[in-house]
């Protein structure tokens, strides 16, 4: 994997990690906003400004693509790249958690 | 001498020009029937915050944003309300614009036009959250969006009509600095071209100043 792209994604920020992680199945903008409210009861909104530009820069990575269009919205699917860089977000994150469980003993 | 001066003056007006070249769809209205106000305002590329505040305030007060067009805001009498504006800067927009629009109108967002890459979006701010009137809801984004205006605007455009605004100036100081004596018209013209550069330089510097106040804010915040 490039340098660039795991300096540039990891760690990642929040709002990034969840438009990657809600992108494991197509989606539109908006839709992942949905679906990160719900997973988050409402406490991680990702605005429209946000969203579009994170699209656009992980579309040009090669951290998600562009699968088709349905109604002028663009449908995003993450790719192999996407996944790789996912996986060592989600085991950075394990261990963080196992860690902080582990103090609380 | 007289080529100098005339080359300062085209800049000036080349500038001036350029801000002026508004991209975009303005809606032609039929104002006729419409209680309109005009009002002038000056808000340069870092301004975007003061200027979604200012639009926000007119309306609240009762002015709603028709078009702007020239530095001239264009508002039409209206219920008093509380509307949120928003500026958007997406130069490098590849994909295309039906897209991009779909994606706020989404999340309720009315577009209104394109200034020069600037796009303008008004929601009301009734029933809605404090965070989904942000259109940036991360310090980073904010930070792009500062970086995408310097990248597109302040460096490309402003930075090469400064320096040429200046090194023609240059020219015309040694000019007068050589010769022994000035008629009153080259004196004259010699101090205009000296306020427009001065003008133009401190307008340049006011905006870097701007840029990297954004950034230091943003940066810092977001290092938190």
């Amino acid at each position: 994997m490039d340098n660039r792209i795991k300096r540039v994604y990891i760690p990642m920020s929040e709002t990034a990690f969840y438009i990657l992680f809600c992108l494991q199945q197509e989606r539109h903008g908006y839709s992942i906003t949905q679906k990160v409210k719900e997973l988050t009861d409402n406490e991680v909104i990702i605005t429209p400004g946000t969203m579009y530009g994170t699209l656009s820069k992980m579309e040009k990575d090669g951290l998600i693509c562009f699968v088709r269009e349905e109604d002028k919205r663009k449908l995003y699917r993450i790719t192999d790249l996407g996944k790789e860089i996912l996986d060592i977000e989600i085991r950075r994150i394990y261990r963080l958690y196992k860690n902080v469980r582990g103090e609380e003993k | 001498m007289i080529g100098t001066v005339c080359g300062i003056i085209v800049g000036v007006l080349l500038g001036v020009l350029a801000a002026y070249s508004e991209k975009g769809n303005i809606k032609k209205l039929d104002t006729s029937d419409r209680t309109i106000k005009k009002t002038h305002k000056l808000f340069f590329l870092y301004d975007y915050e003061e200027e979604e505040k200012y639009l926000r305030e007119m309306h609240r007060s009762g002015w709603k944003l028709l078009y702007i067009v020239m530095y001239t805001y264009v508002f039409e009498k209206t219920e008093p309300e509380d509307v949120v504006y928003r500026l958007d800067f997406q130069s490098d927009r590849s994909q295309d614009k039906a897209e991009y629009l779909q994606m706020f109108k989404d999340y309720g967002w009315e577009y209104i036009q394109d200034i020069n890459d600037f796009s303008y979006f008004r929601m009301p701010a009734k029933g809605v959250s404090e965070e989904e009137t942000e259109i940036f809801c991360d310090d980073i984004s904010k930070l792009e969006l500062a970086d995408r205006v310097a990248k597109y605007r302040l460096f490309p455009v402003m930075t090469t009509f400064t320096a040429a605004a200046v090194s023609n100036f240059i020219r015309l100081l040694c000019e007068y600095l050589n010769k022994p004596t000035h008629s009153v018209t080259y004196t004259i013209m010699f101090t205009v071209c000296t306020i427009i550069t001065l003008f133009i330089t401190t307008i340049y510097i006011m905006v870097i100043v701007k840029y990297i106040k954004k950034k230091r804010k943003y940066k810092k915040r977001s290092l938190k």
